[in-house]
C-alpha cells in the first residue's frame, strides 16, 4: 500500500517534470526545426519536423547575403571572450582584497560597488557613450567591452567566496616564501568552480547583450550577432523567417558549448554557496 | 651561529588592547623554547610577529645579526607550522611538499630527490601521491613539517601543530618534532596552550599571559618555583593550591594561618617571610598527605574523585575554600567523606600576597 502510493508519487513527478520539460523546450526544438522550413510550413502548427532537412537558409546566412553573418559571429565572440576574460578577472581580483585585507576607505568603496549594482543599465546608457566618444571609441569593440568589465555583483560573489578561503593557508603560502600576488593566484585554483561559474553567466549575459552594443556600433561589419539579428527582424526586408531562425539556432552555439563544458563546475560552486 | 633574538616587542590593536607587552627572549642555536598560556595570552600573536605576518607595534626581531622587522615573510626564511588548513586541498602530499621549493625555483628532480628523503624520515613515502583529503589529520601534520623542513630555514615556529590531533597521534608526532630537533640544530619556538607538551618538548619553556612573560624556566623550575601566583595555578594538572593567610608568631613558634589550614614554619621559612605580613602559601596537591590527628592540618570535604592510571585525584572543600590533592590508586574514599591531610613543609611554596611573587 504504502509502496504502491510512493510509486504513484514518483510516477506523478516524473509526468509533471516531463510536461515542464516540453514547454521549455518546444521553443527551441521550434526554432531548430523552423531553420530549414519555408515561411509557410514555419507557421503551420503540424508537422513539427522538417519535411526534409533543407540548408538554404543556412547557406544564405552564411554567405553574408542578408548580413556578413560570420563576420558578426566573430564581432560577439571576440567581445564576450574579452569582457568576460577582463570581468572576472578584475572582480575575482576585488572580493579577494576586500575578503582578505583591511585599508582606508574599505567601506566607501565597498558602498560604492554596491549602488554600481543598484543603477540600472539604462541609466549608465548616455554617460558611457559620452565618454566613449570622448575616448574615441565609438564602434570599435572597446566600447562595448570596457563598459562591462566592471561587474558589481561579480564583485560581491568573489567577497563571498574569498571569505570562506581559510586565512592561514594564505599565511602558509606567504611564510613559504610567496609574494602577496603570488599568494592571491596559489589561491586560484581553490575557487576555480567560482571562476567557471561567474565566467559562464558573465559569457552568457555579454553574448546576449543588447542596449551597450546598439548604443556604441554603428558599422554594419562593427556589429555583434544579436544586433544583426535584430536588425533582420526590423527592417522591411522581407527575410525569411527560417532564415531569422537557423541565425538564432547558430548563435545559440557559444553558449549551450561553454554550459555542457563548464557545467558541472558551475553546479558544484552554486552548491558550496549554498552549504555556507 | 644562528640565534633568534626579540627585543621588547609589543603589539597594541587599535582601541588600546594590548596583545603583547615588552616581550624579550633569546632562543639559541639547537634550542627548543615552548610558549604556554591561556588562549589569547598573546602567544600567537608573538609567533605571528616573529613569522612577518603581524606587524609589532614597538620592538625589534633578529635572525643571528640580521634584522627581521619590517620583512614580508618571504624574506625571512622562517618556516611556519601552523594549527590547520597547512596543505593546500588540490595539491597532492608531495606537491604540498613542493609548494616552497617551487616558488624558490629549485630544479624538478632535485626536488622529487629532496621530497622523498623527507618523505622516508618523516614515515609517509607511502602517501605522497594522495590528497590532504584523503590522508589523516596527523599524517597531514607530517607532510606540513616535512615541507617546513625542505625549506632549510634559519628557525621554525610551531603555531600548536598538534592540537587537532588525537592523543595517540600526538605523542607520536611530539617524539617526532623532538627527533627533528636533535638533527637539525635550528632554534625553534613552539607555542601550545597545552602545559604537558610544553614541558615535554622545551628546552626552556615561557609562561605567558595576557601579553606579559610571567616566567621563562626550565620545565622542572617551572613545576618547582613557579615565579608567581599565576604560574603556580597555570602549571601542573590540576595546579598548586593556593592558601592566602598571614604569619604568627609566639616567642619561638612561627605559624602559618588562614581560615583553613594552619601549619608550623621551619626558622629559616620564618625568617625569610618575617617582613610580610600577608602571604599566599602554595601546596602542590601531591604535596598534601593523607594523615590523623592531632598531626592534620587541613580537614576537607570530597567533593568529586577523579580516578587516573597511577593515582587518584581529589577535589575538596573546606568553609568554601577549595583545594585539591593526590592519593593512592587504590584509595576508598567516597564523596561527602571528610578526610584530614597535612603538609610537606619542604615543599611548600610563598608568595607575596600583594604582587603575587614568589618569595620563597
Amino acid at each position: 500500500m504504502n509502496h504502491s502510493r510512493k510509486h504513484i508519487s514518483s510516477l506523478s513527478a516524473t509526468a509533471a517534470l516531463a510536461f515542464l520539460c516540453v514547454i521549455f523546450a518546444y521553443p527551441f526544438v521550434w526554432m531548430f526545426c523552423s531553420g530549414f522550413k519555408t515561411d509557410a510550413e514555419v507557421f503551420a502548427l503540424f508537422p513539427l519536423l522538417p519535411q526534409h532537412f533543407d540548408l538554404v537558409h543556412y547557406r544564405g546566412l552564411l554567405s553574408g547575403a542578408w548580413i556578413p553573418y560570420p563576420r558578426l559571429f566573430l564581432n560577439s565572440l571576440f567581445i564576450a571572450s574579452l569582457e568576460t576574460i577582463f570581468a572576472t578577472a578584475f572582480a575575482c581580483g576585488a572580493g579577494y582584497v576586500f575578503a582578505k585585507f583591511d585599508f582606508r576607505f574599505k567601506k566607501t568603496l565597498f558602498i560604492l560597488a554596491v549602488a554600481a549594482v543598484l543603477v540600472p543599465r539604462q541609466a549608465l546608457a548616455l554617460p558611457l557613450f559620452v565618454w566613449m566618444n570622448k575616448l574615441s571609441l565609438l564602434d570599435t569593440p572597446w566600447s562595448v567591452i570596457l563598459p562591462g568589465t566592471a561587474s558589481g555583483v561579480g564583485f560581491l560573489y568573489f567577497i563571498a567566496v574569498f571569505r570562506r578561503l581559510p586565512d592561514p593557508l594564505l599565511d602558509m603560502a606567504r611564510c613559504e616564501g610567496a609574494g602577496e600576488y603570488r599568494v592571491f593566484l596559489s589561491t586560484l585554483p581553490l575557487i576555480k568552480p567560482a571562476l567557471i561559474a561567474f565566467a559562464l553567466i558573465q559569457f552568457v549575459l555579454c553574448w546576449q547583450e543588447h542596449l551597450i552594443p546598439l548604443i556604441m556600433l554603428s558599422t554594419q561589419t562593427h556589429l555583434t550577432v544579436t544586433l544583426g539579428l535584430a536588425s533582420l527582424n526590423a527592417g522591411n526586408l522581407r527575410v525569411p523567417y527560417g532564415l531569422l531562425l537557423a541565425g538564432c539556432t547558430l548563435t545559440l552555439i557559444p553558449t549551450a558549448l561553454f554550459f555542457v563544458l563548464a557545467h558541472r563546475h558551475f553546479r558544484s560552486a552554486l552548491a558550496s554557496l549554498t552549504e555556507a | 651561529m644562528t640565534r633568534l633574538t626579540i627585543e621588547n616587542v609589543s603589539k597594541l590593536y587599535p582601541g588600546g588592547v594590548a596583545a603583547l607587552k615588552d616581550f624579550s627572549l633569546e632562543i639559541e642555536e639547537g634550542e627548543l623554547v615552548a610558549i604556554v598560556g591561556p588562549s589569547g595570552c598573546g602567544k600567537s600573536t608573538l609567533l605571528r610577529i616573529i613569522a612577518g605576518l603581524e606587524e609589532e607595534t614597538s620592538g625589534k626581531v633578529r635572525m643571528g645579526e640580521r634584522f627581521l622587522t619590517g620583512l614580508p615573510p618571504k624574506e625571512r626564511n622562517i618556516a611556519v607550522v601552523f594549527q590547520s588548513y597547512t596543505l593546500m586541498p588540490h595539491l597532492t602530499a608531495a606537491e604540498n611538499m613542493a609548494f616552497g621549493m617551487r616558488l624558490r625555483g629549485t630544479f624538478r628532480n632535485q626536488r622529487e630527490e629532496k621530497i622523498r628523503a623527507i618523505a622516508k624520515t618523516l614515515g609517509i613515502e607511502g602517501l605522497l601521491n594522495r590528497y590532504p583529503a584523503e590522508i589523516s589529520g596527523g599524517e597531514r601534520q607530517r607532510v606540513a613539517l616535512g615541507r617546513a623542513i625542505l625549506r632549510e630555514p634559519d628557525a621554525f615556529l610551531f603555531d600548536e601543530p598538534l592540537s587537532s590531533l588525537d592523543a595517540q597521534m600526538r605523542l607520536q608526532l611530539r617524539v617526532e618534532i623532538q627527533k627533528l630537533h636533535q638533527r637539525l640544530g635550528t632554534p625553534m619556538l613552539f607555542v601550545t596552550h597545552d602545559q604537558n607538551e610544553a614541558l615535554a618538548l622545551g628546552d626552556r619553556v615561557v609562561v605567558l599571559n595576557q601579553g606579559k612573560i610571567q616566567q621563562i624556566a626550565k620545565p622542572d623550575e617551572l613545576y618547582l618555583k613557579p615565579a608567581n601566583t599565576f604560574v603556580a595555578s597555570f602549571i601542573g594538572a590540576p595546579g598548586m593550591n593556593l592558601f592566602p593567610g598571614r604569619l604568627e608568631s609566639n616567642g619561638n613558634v612561627h605559624r602559618f594561618v588562614s581560615s583553613s589550614v594552619t601549619f608550623p614554619l621551619t626558622p629559616s621559612q620564618a625568617s625569610t617571610l618575617r617582613t610580610y605580613s600577608e602571604v599566599v602559601a602554595g601546596i602542590r596537591p601531591e604535596h598534601l598527605n593523607l594523615s590523623h590527628p592531632p598531626d592534620a592540618e587541613l580537614r576537607g570535604t570530597v567533593t568529586a574523585i577523579e580516578k587516573q592510571f597511577d593515582q587518584t585525584c581529589l577535589y575538596l572543600e573546606n568553609e568554601n575554600v577549595v583545594f585539591t590533592a593526590k592519593a593512592a590508586r587504590n584509595i576508598s574514599c567516597h564523596l561527602g567523606d571528610v578526610l584530614q591531610w597535612s603538609v610537606a613543609l619542604d615543599n611548600t611554596a610563598f608568595f607575596d600576597a600583594i604582587t603575587g611573587e614568589l618569595i620563597l
